[in-house]
């Protein structure tokens, strides 16, 4: 749907706003309701948990931070991106897309450890409230990471293939407005799943 | 009528439909329309598909009549009962009352505006197959429970709200659930693309002149609903997606044992189920106020306050959640707050019925058969505003929930409002889409076995709420004074079903021998009908300039300083609304091409869903094919 | 539009009109057993009823208003034959559209007050507890024990399933959970319902005016299995004299519950 108008000759639109800029602040906000229900749902039952393990028992705070400071800096990397291909400058913009890219998997890989941490120590999906909306929460958010690493990537594979121009940069900042928003949502979920952690 | 575009005569069905064909080189015949990405042959199918529906949620309604038309039946076991109403329920909300209304959206709002199609025409597709798929494999479920014709159903039978935890494995084995969550979550997504593009279709496709505060009110309606959508929806989302994780990964979400507390469902599930109500009442609100002005002769009273009401019952519906669960324990706190909330939205709606009013009065009313489904709209859905107050009186609320009280008064509104609406809607625009006009003497007929229907099958509901009947029973005693008014009821469903018979015969002889339509049968008001029937593929040979409100009214006539209206000298207004920036009669134009990708990547969805509930290995070879879609859908060129 | 269709009309609606008021009227007066909510025996469903009513009179007011606006409308301003005019076209009054925002916000006020006054007092418990009863309900049981007195192990004594005896004249407060789904408590004649929720105790109070049996049903769906379910989750509501009420209880206690049943009727 990133193409459903034509790139090459932008369209007139009421508004003065791209119809695909449009939508995907509508999607984002959607979204927001989306990851909103999930995290009211996690801190609803924060106090409820009858057995352990429990938050406190399992958190790594410095290493979760260490993988958020991952994600945020994912983020600079993809204004980077988008800054590059206003330019002009498709290298510098192929390369920072792979930077976001890469930190977005760097940040998939901490999870993933993170996931398995926990299953080691008792924690699944099954075993009380806390794992249920764990695992629910974090894993909706580290799955659209993945869906904005595998958009990102494919971009870059169209960009070898010569296929972006400086006249698709609607293209990249769309795909950057996910992504921040995608950001955003784990400094929500960072705050207020890991750092107040209650019981 | 007479001031059709120069150079064009009035287009016959025939003609249409040939253009239409040449129109989808190299799709010819019926393989044009799954590939199909025109709004009108969308919202076509859109509306044909949920017709269908309703006729399959409608026998489902009898079954449930017939059983409880007398007491101590057993026409139905306990099961089969329960599957019928809650197939019903979900059939009726999500299948008909819904896409019905997402039908007049992709068939009005393109034109109304004078825009060319929609923003994203396909993702519009997408939206499309993803509720025809996501429908049919709600009801595959029918056939999953073993033996189909031994009575044997798999359906879902929790109801079509489906409360915690007698959804989960431990009360509701079997796979009805499982087809139940997942068929709803697909039909979730149909309609968040179907909001998104006509929210920026509104916004952003509008004619040059079109400001806001001159778009139509069924475009404002639609605007508003189209919000409701995209914030509603990711709620009900949630709520499922943690159903799903409980049933088929053994999570805790609703588990009592672990803590959890079922009331959580009720809470997300509300709080999308009270926009839902108005999601499938504004679109219809929206229709009656473009008939109710063109059949009374004078423009909509107080046409802010309509455009604002309905905005306000937007905002305000997120604010009443609350007042479907008045006797779950909230508190009086809550329970005070949310009584006095639904109270106030009552306001706005109440509003509207007064402007309904006021357009006709000192109107000189043509009474045709839309006009009636108009005026039975108001006179119904009057009813089930008046009894929802009753609901808002929280200790008489305690009496009344779940009792069939409640069932007469959503229906008031569902049917009396929403189909009531719906169906003077299809007489309006029938023409329009067709070319063909719907037979007005069948269509009164219509009109009035459905009024007495609806009045014979729900307002003895209101009653047996009243003698204390609880909903969702297969069987009563017969010493509680209900047997009169249930057998009551079962006769009106009868009759509702005989009036929609007389609909599909009137559709049937009037697409076949109906009076030619012309483009503006009605003298109307808005810009559909200042282009031919059925209109073209890419509806306006030139894009009109819009000045007012009404435009095309004013291009038919001026106020003179009394305020009568005076009729514009035949074809001098025409010539001076149009700016020709596009170049004239259609040619030149280029329209967004035909693409299968939107059926493609909708087909993977089900197939996912499937793949949870049989089998694992399925569930990839649905990713794959919608993964395939979306990338043939991103990376094919578009011809525009 | 011809004049006989007018009348059609008229008269179809007015008989509709008539109806409803019939219907209405025949409630509170035909039916007197069974389930009927506008015949209240007991304080909290009678206040419920005279709630509905304060509603209802003026719901039905409107009623008839709008009803009798569109038939009035339809009867003045239909097209008639011969006549190509077209009416004056007015946009709107703001003054009259403002009056008719305020009159119903002015009229719901008035229905908010009492709203709140009843939640407020038949959300509280109130301080004079005539006797407490623990309602647990399970598919498609209900289970009812009192908690006033002790069988030998120290437990509430525990009635037969599906039926429950309360004292009339006093309030009686009710605890109520589930052992499994939602199901909902409910006694038509005596008062509104409450849900029973797993893992939550709600708590409702009624007061019977007098002994009698009422029927009594759960109100939240809960599934069913072969020809039981929620349909059959009945239960039969027998309010005695406090005096045979307190022998009954003292008959659960000593293991003999039929027999006081069959004297405590009344």
């Amino acid at each position: 749907m990133a193409y459903a108008a034509p790139h090459t000759q932008p369209l007139e639109t009421s508004t003065g706003v791209d119809n695909r800029k449009l939508l995907m602040w509508l999607f984002l906000g959607s979204e927001a309701l989306f990851f909103g229900s999930l995290i009211s749902a996690y801190l609803l039952y924060r106090n409820r948990n009858l057995t352990g393990p429990f938050p406190r028992e399992l958190y790594d705070i410095p290493f979760t931070s260490v993988s958020s400071f991952i994600l945020l800096m994912s983020s600079v990397s993809m204004v980077l991106a988008l800054a590059a291909i206003q330019r002009g400058d498709i290298r510098r913009m192929r390369i920072w897309l792979v930077c976001t890219a890469l930190l977005g998997i760097l940040f998939l890989s901490g999870q993933a450890y993170e996931f398995t941490g926990f299953y080691d120590r008792g924690l699944s999906l099954r075993t009380n409230l806390f794992g249920s909306t764990f695992f629910v929460l974090t894993g909706f958010h580290g799955a659209h990471v993945s869906i904005g690493v595998i958009i990102l990537l494919s971009v870059w594979v169209r960009s070898l293939q010569g296929k972006i121009k400086q006249s698709d940069s609607l293209t990249i900042e769309l795909i950057g407005l996910y992504w921040h928003f995608v950001d955003i949502v784990w400094i929500v979920i960072f705050t207020l799943v890991y750092l107040l952690t209650g019981r | 009528m007479a001031r059709a575009i120069p150079g064009r005569s009035p287009v016959t069905m025939a003609d249409a439909l040939r253009q239409a064909r040449g129109a989808g080189e190299p799709y010819r015949g019926i393989w044009s329309w799954f590939s199909t990405v025109d709004h009108k042959k969308i919202g076509i199918m859109y509306g044909v598909a949920a017709f269908l529906f309703f006729l399959l949620g409608g026998v489902e309604a009898l079954l449930v009549r017939i059983q409880l038309a007398a007491p101590n039946q057993d026409f139905l076991s306990p099961d089969q009962y329960n599957a019928m109403f809650t197939m019903h329920g979900t059939t009726m909300i999500f299948l008909v009352v819904m896409p019905l209304g997402v039908a007049f959206m992709n068939l009005l709002i393109p034109l109304m505006i004078g825009a060319r199609d929609v923003a994203f025409p396909r993702l519009n597709a997408f939206s499309f197959w993803v509720f025809l798929l996501g429908g049919l494999f709600l009801n595959v479920s029918f056939f999953t429970g073993g033996n189909f014709f031994k009575g044997e159903l798999g359906a879902p039978n929790t109801g079509w709200y489906g409360y915690a935890p007698l959804t989960e494995n431990a009360f509701s084995p079997g796979n009805g659930v499982d087809f139940w969550m997942l068929g709803v979550q697909i039909l979730g997504i149909a309609s968040l693309a179907g909001g998104f593009n006509f929210i920026v279709t509104i916004l952003n496709l509008r004619a040059p002149g079109m400001s806001l505060f001159r778009m139509p009110v069924f475009i404002w309606m639609s605007l508003v609903t189209s919000f409701l959508l995209i914030f509603a929806m990711p709620v009900l989302a949630v709520a499922m997606f943690q159903l799903m994780f409980d049933r088929l990964f053994g999570a805790n979400f609703f588990n009592a044992a672990a803590g959890g507390t079922p009331l959580l469902w009720q809470h997300m599930f509300w709080i999308f189920g009270h926009p839902e109500v108005y999601i499938l009442i504004l679109p219809a609100m929206g229709i009656i106020s473009e008939i109710l002005p063109t059949f009374s002769r004078k423009p909509l009273f107080g046409y802010p306050f309509v455009v604002f009401s309905g905005i306000a019952i937007g905002f305000m519906s997120w604010g009443v959640w609350a007042h479907h669960m008045f006797t779950t324990g909230l508190g009086a706190a809550a329970n005070s707050a949310f009584g006095v909330s639904t109270i106030l939205i009552s306001v706005p709606t109440g509003v509207k019925i007064f402007n309904w009013l006021a357009t006709m009065w000192g109107g000189k009313l043509r009474l045709t058969t839309p006009m009636y489904f108009a005026i039975g709209f108001i006179a119904m859905f009057t009813i089930g505003g008046l009894t929802g107050v009753t609901h808002s009186a929280v200790p008489s609320d305690y009496q009344q929930n779940d009792t069939y009280y409640v069932v007469a008064h959503f229906h008031q509104v569902l049917f009396g409002g929403a189909i009531f609406g719906i169906f003077g809607g299809i007489y309006y625009w029938f023409p329009k889409f067709t070319g063909k006009m719907l037979h007005d003497g069948w269509g009164k007929v219509n009109f009035w076995m459905m009024l007495i229907g609806f009045n014979l099958t729900f307002q003895p509901m209101m009653v047996l709420g009243i003698l204390g009947m609880p909903r969702r029973i297969q069987t009563y005693p017969d010493n509680l004074g209900w047997n009169f008014w249930n057998a009551l009821a079962t006769v009106g469903a009868f009759v509702i079903a005989a009036s929609v018979l007389v609909f599909i015969y009137n559709v049937i002889i009037s697409l076949r021998n109906g009076a030619e339509a012309g483009n503006d049968p009605w003298d109307a008001r808005t810009l559909e009908w200042s282009i031919p029937s059925p209109p073209p593929e890419h509806n306006f040979d030139e894009i009109p300039v819009v000045h007012s409100v009404d435009d095309f009214w004013h291009r038919k006539y001026v106020e003179d300083p009394k305020g009568r209206p005076v009729p514009v000298p035949a074809g001098a207004a025409v010539a001076t609304h149009q700016d020709g920036r596009d170049g004239g009669h259609g040619h030149g134009i280029h329209m967004p091409s035909p693409s299968y990708f939107p059926l493609i990547s909708a087909v993977g969805l089900p197939t996912i869903a499937f793949g949870l509930i049989y089998s694992y290995a399925l569930i990839p070879v649905g990713v794959i094919i919608l993964a395939v879609g979306l990338y043939g859908w991103v990376l094919e060129p578009v011809s525009e | 539009m011809s004049h006989r269709g007018i009348w059609l009309r008229r008269v179809l609606i007015g008989s509709l009109l008539l109806g409803t008021l019939l219907i209405f009227s025949s409630c509170s007066g035909i039916v007197s057993g069974g389930q009927n909510t506008l015949a209240p025996e007991g304080s909290v469903a009678g206040r419920q009823r005279d709630l509905f009513l304060l509603v209802v009179w003026p719901a039905a007011a409107i009623f008839v208003l709008v009803e009798g606006l569109i038939i009035l409308i339809i009867w003045r301003f239909h097209h008639r034959k011969g006549d190509d005019t077209l009416p004056r076209q007015v946009h709107g009054n703001p003054a009259l559209e403002i009056a008719w925002t305020i009159a119903p916000a002015v009229l719901l006020a008035i229905v908010a007050v009492p709203t709140l006054a009843g939640v407020v007092t038949l959300g509280a418990t109130p301080s004079k507890i005539g006797t407490t009863v623990n309602v647990s309900a399970a598919r498609w049981v209900w289970s009812f024990s009192y908690p006033d007195v002790k069988d030998s192990s120290g437990q509430p004594v525990t009635g037969p399933p599906n039926e429950l005896h309360i004292p009339a004249g006093q309030n009686v407060e009710f605890i109520i959970t589930s052992q499994d789904v939602i199901h909902s408590f409910w006694i038509p004649k005596l008062g509104g319902k409450t849900d029973a929720v797993p893992n939550r105790q709600n708590r409702m109070w009624l007061k019977a005016d007098r002994p009698g049996e009422y029927s009594g049903q759960c109100a939240e769906f809960c599934g069913a299995l072969g020809s039981e379910g929620h349909a059959t989750m009945r239960f039969r509501v027998v309010v005695q004299t406090p005096e045979a009420y307190r022998a009954y209880l003292q008959g659960l206690a000593s293991g003999s519950p039929q027999a006081v049943a069959n004297q405590g009727g009344n």
